[in-house]
């Protein structure tokens, strides 16, 4: 049995201009140890599919659909159900950690927080168990360092407390939104290390969502690619690099700086009025008539899936 | 032009430790007169003299028309006036606070229920409210106190509400609410912090202008008889003939005192205010 079972989820918002559909029926499994990228450019729906997990969506939104973690519904829970579950089986790691840490509070408070709320740890016991967290993670002196505040630390160091915090219950399954959004290249290579990481020495299964296609390959074992809201494909992420399938992928990876940075041709749909059929037709080089009438079904292709009538 | 104002800017930003030390000393000089009134003070302020005396070595302010010492009734004076002002201010804090808090943080409809009671409250002429309720009640300044506070709570919750809107948005408390924490927790360990800074100086305007009205009613003769306040020696400074006849070391000193003392006040709120634009602009 997989560890997170997402089954035909729909999310859309309801706002002044009209409804905007962020995630349109899409499903995918999140397999036990393992690290899945969803990846696709912003506005695609990646981080709404990441809220809907943990249930922070703004009241406005309105989900359909299945998501089922360890054989439960997540979208039927109550409000305490589900704050049982935040933190202790599922956490997060934000982007820009220097907001997402309280300033008030020193950062070894903050990381053994998670452990006095739902385990009603003593606050010592807590505070040794944050010492080792921040060795673990590369503090030198993590006896003076758990008494510093966030703004005292550099953006690197507190994504580091960032991802302590998450870890600190043992969750089964990280979800890790943009992680390495606004840091350097060499703060990104650190961000890697951290993930593969806790994969390895927590067996925590981790959801990664970000648009940084080198990022994805570094990490992941296997990748999806997202397009306006639809799941467009699945694939291992070695073969994804060597061979991409969905006529959008081959566009992203052209893009990229070291293939040609060749950008793809038009601007992304709106989500309110969606074009008709495949979503990517207007864009797409290989379109044929019936693409823009009728909307292809996820093919199986090789260990993979897409999203395109050339694989039917 | 724009040379001289941002030069007074820079002056100010000079003089603004001084300002705030000023304030500090002040203000501590008050509450430890207060605090050790009985040990400071030369008479019982309620023993008799010769009355009508003016300053001399034995009396270093006089006496009034009573006979009373007026340096030992200013001093024991001050107590009464700083129990009504921290009281009120302790009380309409804690009030706006809490509603400012929760109405800022659950937004919807908890918001336009808290807001629209605030706004109803801002309705009610403070003073006169008070002058009926201080007629009609047996005039203390424990009610003084108390109803100045249940009255004043209103800018606190604005306050409080507008930056509670604003933390609430940030990422950390949506970080919060991801690793599974309460609501009652995010707003104790993730909001309440994060808007203290704002309820500092607005706490301590409270207790000026608590201060003051407690002095002007009792100029108007609907304070507490049986306690020796600022204002009320005043009033009897005034309805007893001191002013006619020249007395000033009988009115001058606690109407000094009270301008000195909310002064103070003001001077610490202003350098708390300029302390967090300091740090606001360091982010």
């Amino acid at each position: 049995m997989s560890l997170l079972n997402i089954e035909n989820l729909s999310v859309s918002f309801e706002t002044s201009v009209g409804l905007v559909k962020a995630v349109d029926d899409v499903s995918f499994k999140v397999e036990k140890d393992e690290i899945l990228a969803l990846v696709g450019e912003t506005g695609c729906g990646k981080s709404v599919i990441a809220n809907s997990i943990l249930k922070i969506l703004p009241n406005n939104a309105r989900i359909e659909g299945k998501i089922i973690y360890k054989g439960d519904n997540i979208l039927k829970m109550d409000e305490k159900d589900i704050s049982s579950i935040r933190g202790r089986e599922i956490s997060t790691i934000f982007q820009n950690p220097s907001l997402s840490l309280n300033p008030a509070y020193p950062v070894g408070w903050q990381i053994s927080e998670p452990l006095r709320v739902h385990e009603n740890a003593p606050k010592k016991n807590s505070l040794t168990v944050a010492k080792k967290l921040l060795r673990r993670f590369g503090f030198v002196d993590p006896d003076h360092d758990v008494d510093m505040y966030p703004f005292q630390l550099s953006g690197g160091m507190n994504q580091r407390v960032m991802v302590a915090t998450s870890v600190v219950l043992n969750p089964c399954l990280i979800i890790a939104d943009e992680p390495t959004t606004g840091l350097d290249r060499s703060l990104i290579k650190e961000v890697v290390e951290e993930i593969k990481s806790i994969q390895k020495t927590n067996g925590s299964s981790v959801l990664l969502i970000t648009h940084d296609l080198n990022f994805a390959r570094a990490v992941s074992n296997r990748i999806i690619v997202m397009y306006s809201g639809d799941l467009v494909e699945i694939a291992n992420t070695s073969e994804f690099f060597k061979e991409p399938r969905h006529p959008y992928s081959k566009a992203l990876l052209k893009s990229m700086p070291e293939n040609g940075f060749v950008p793809i041709q038009g601007s992304s749909p709106s989500m309110i009025h969606e074009p008709s059929g495949c979503k990517f037709h207007p864009r797409c080089p290989k379109k044929t008539e019936n693409c823009s009438i009728e909307k292809p079904k996820m093919f199986r292709s090789g260990n993979g899936m897409v999203r395109c009538r050339l694989f039917a | 032009m724009k040379d001289s104002i941002s030069c007074k800017a820079e002056e100010i930003r000079k003089i603004c430790p001084s300002v705030s030390k000023v304030g500090l000393l002040l203000f501590a000089s008050f509450i430890i007169m207060a605090l050790f009134a009985p040990m400071i003070s030369p008479y019982d302020p309620w023993a008799r003299f010769v009355p009508y005396s003016s300053p001399s070595l034995e009396h270093l302010l006089g006496t009034n028309d009573i006979g009373n010492d007026i340096l030992s009734e200013l001093i024991f004076g001050s107590r009464t006036s700083i129990v009504v002002g921290f009281g009120a201010a302790i009380l309409a804090t804690l009030i706006g606070t809490m509603i400012g808090l929760l109405a800022g943080y659950f937004r919807g409809t908890t918001d336009e229920i808290l807001m629209g009671i605030t706004d109803v409250f801002l309705m009610i002429p403070t003073i006169p409210l008070v002058i009926i309720l201080a007629a009609f009640l047996s005039p203390s300044f424990w009610a003084l106190a108390l109803i100045m506070g249940a009255l004043w709570w209103t800018t606190v919750a604005r306050v409080v509400r507008s930056r509670a809107l604003q933390v609430r948005e940030m990422t950390f408390v949506e970080s919060a609410k991801s690793l599974g924490f309460s609501n009652a927790h995010i707003i104790s360990s993730d909001v309440f912090p994060n808007v203290f800074h704002v309820v500092l100086p607005k706490f301590m305007l409270t207790i000026a202008s608590a201060m003051i009205a407690e002095a002007s009613l009792s100029f108007l003769g609907l304070g507490d008889v049986t306690m020796k306040s600022w204002g009320m020696m005043i009033n009897f400074a005034f309805s007893r003939g001191g002013f006619l006849n020249g007395y000033w070391w009988w009115y001058l000193p606690p109407g000094i005192c009270i301008t000195l003392f909310v002064c103070s006040v003001v001077l610490l709120s202003f350098s708390l205010e300029e302390n967090d634009e300091m740090t606001m602009r360091i982010e």
